[in-house]
């Protein structure tokens, strides 16, 4: 039972960490229509100029590397927005090929971080260092640590979203791009900046997770992929169905790792998401069926 | 106010407008009128700057909009207020109608605009937390006809408001119109027959097969 505690606290502060990375991919999704599938070859880029920061290079403190990483990021990913993707929306078939732009891009990413970094994994050390018990069950502080990191960023961009009228904007080019274009909002901006913090988001999921998994070239893959489920399961679009999307399938996850081990979850997940889809075809919160 | 000059507009190899030409002074409420499906939606679209025009030109407060986009001209005060309305259905009235007031143009009153929309229409406010897809075709009309008030217009082009109301509620809906006139606002009108606008309108183009004409008094008593 106690192994199966610290197994589920494990798995809430996963979770807080696919919240970001999903948050960021249905974000775009909602507000630009597109799926970036070089989302988990940026979770990896943010890893490895996290670690560049910090014990690769620079040295610098955890609290003095967060805000470089977060700009650099995020005028990453304008850029990537600016130069790749909005060439390509005034195409015929803009959705197809922004996908296939985002996967070539992804691939880029992949090859030149093994170029610059080799194929061999690069440790992270916890930020946190030490343990705590919570109920009997022993927990890393670095995962503790991480959960309340990744609640504080959801929570803060939930109210962002919300409360300004530069997050309601966003809200209103994903709800009708046509109607927020007739109030006077700047769609192209939206794009670009959307784009910009779903970059920083998986970043920074890179960042957190790295203490735990050794930062690797393909590493990204697999989170890719889990968060488009997530994402998916969610509603696409929809940032709050992320959210709750990410804690279900991290609880699943843990509950599948304890009982039939980490190999299992994909299957599970895909299981749960087919019984979901076929109950609710757009998502747990998903307002549109496409 | 608003000049157009022969604009041509065109959807791919589909030439929808020839060579339109109308004027709209300051203070007037002008009608755009025309059966279904002969352009009239395009030309309002191609003055708003949301579909491009070819040939000719159209002139906004002395300037050429042509290399305009819609959002910079919203901030010069051309509202447009769409046949279809483009709410943003998962925001609150309330959101609907502050998001009206994005830019600097609006955002300079918006408190006092929300007050003048509320008084307009009690109906709004009564909803105001209510989500936009919960409205009725009558509320509706009255949250694009708000929102498009919150941008502070100087020129609102409005297409089709009557379309999909019940009869008693277009009246109504076309007072309020009226009385925007009133308040100084400059107003072009699309509707689809003259049916309770011709006494209150100060000019009225016809608009058949994308070809514009000036339909004068006599034409009117014809019809
Ligand atoms: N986005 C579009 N693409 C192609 N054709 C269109 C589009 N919108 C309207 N049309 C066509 O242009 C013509 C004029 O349409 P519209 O301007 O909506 O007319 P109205 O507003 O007078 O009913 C119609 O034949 C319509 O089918
Ligand atoms: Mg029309």
């Amino acid at each position: 039972m106690q192994q199966f505690a610290e197994i589920l606290s494990g798995g809430i502060s996963q979770s807080a960490v696919y919240c970001l990375m999903a948050f960021g991919l249905s974000l775009v999704y909602g507000t630009a229509r597109i799926l970036n599938f070089a989302h988990g070859s940026l979770y990896t880029t943010g890893a490895y100029v996290a670690w560049v920061l910090t014990v690769g290079g620079l040295n610098l403190p955890m609290l003095a590397a967060m805000p470089l990483l977060v700009v650099i990021l995020y005028l990453f990913g304008m850029v990537i927005e600016k130069t790749v993707v909005r060439p390509l929306r005034s195409t015929k078939d803009w959705k197809i090929n922004t996908m296939m732009v985002t996967l070539g891009l992804a691939f880029i990413l992949d090859n030149a971080n093994s170029m610059i970094f080799g194929p061999i994994g690069k440790p992270m050390p916890p930020f946190f260092e030490g343990t705590v018990t919570i109920f009997g069950a022993v927990v890393s502080s670095h995962r503790i640590g991480v959960l309340i990191i990744a609640l504080l960023i959801v929570i803060g961009l939930e109210l962002f979203l919300q409360r300004t009228p530069f997050g309601q904007a966003v809200r209103a080019v994903s709800q009708d791009s046509e109607g927020a274009a007739q109030v006077g909002i700047n769609a192209n901006r939206i794009y670009s900046f959307t784009f910009g913090l779903s970059v920083v988001l998986t970043g920074i999921a890179g960042m957190l997770l790295a203490p735990l998994f050794l930062i690797s070239p393909l590493g990204g893959w697999e989170l890719f992929l889990k968060a488009f489920v997530i994402v998916v399961l969610g509603g696409l679009g929809s940032t709050r169905g992320a959210v709750v999307a990410a804690f279900i399938l991290g609880l699943i996850e843990s509950v599948v790792i304890f009982q039939l081990g980490a190999s299992w979850t994909m299957p599970v997940w895909l299981v749960t998401l087919l019984i979901v889809l076929m109950i609710r075809p757009q998502g747990l919160m998903g307002v549109w069926a496409k | 106010m608003l000049n157009v000059q022969e604009a041509d507009v065109f959807y791919g190899d589909f030439h929808v407008i020839h060579r339109a030409s109308l004027e709209v002074n300051q203070g007037e409420l002008v009608a755009l009128i025309g059966a279904n499906g002969h352009g009239k939606s395009t030309l309002l679209k191609a003055i708003c700057g949301l579909v491009p025009f070819q040939h000719g030109d159209i002139y906004y407060k002395g300037e050429s909009i042509k290399a305009k986009d819609t959002t910079k001209l919203v901030g010069d005060g051309l509202v447009y207020v769409a046949e279809d309305r483009r709410l943003f259905p998962d925001m609150t009235v309330q959101e609907n109608l502050m998001l009206g007031a994005y830019l600097e143009r609006g955002r300079r009153r918006q408190f006092e605009t929300l007050e003048h929309v509320y008084t307009l229409y009690p109906r709004l406010q009564e909803r105001r937390s209510q989500l936009a897809r919960t409205l009725s075709g009558g509320e509706t009309q009255m949250l694009a006809l708000g929102r498009g008030l919150m941008s502070a217009p100087e020129l609102i082009a409005i297409d089709e408001p009557s379309l999909g109301l019940a009869p008693n509620l277009v009246a109504n809906m076309l007072n309020t119109i009226k009385s925007f006139k009133d308040e100084g606002l400059t107003v072009l009108l699309v509707e689809q027959s003259l049916f309770l606008i011709e006494s209150f309108v100060d000019k009225i183009y016809l608009l058949e097969e994308g070809v514009v004409s000036l339909y004068d008094d006599a034409d009117v008593t014809k019809k």
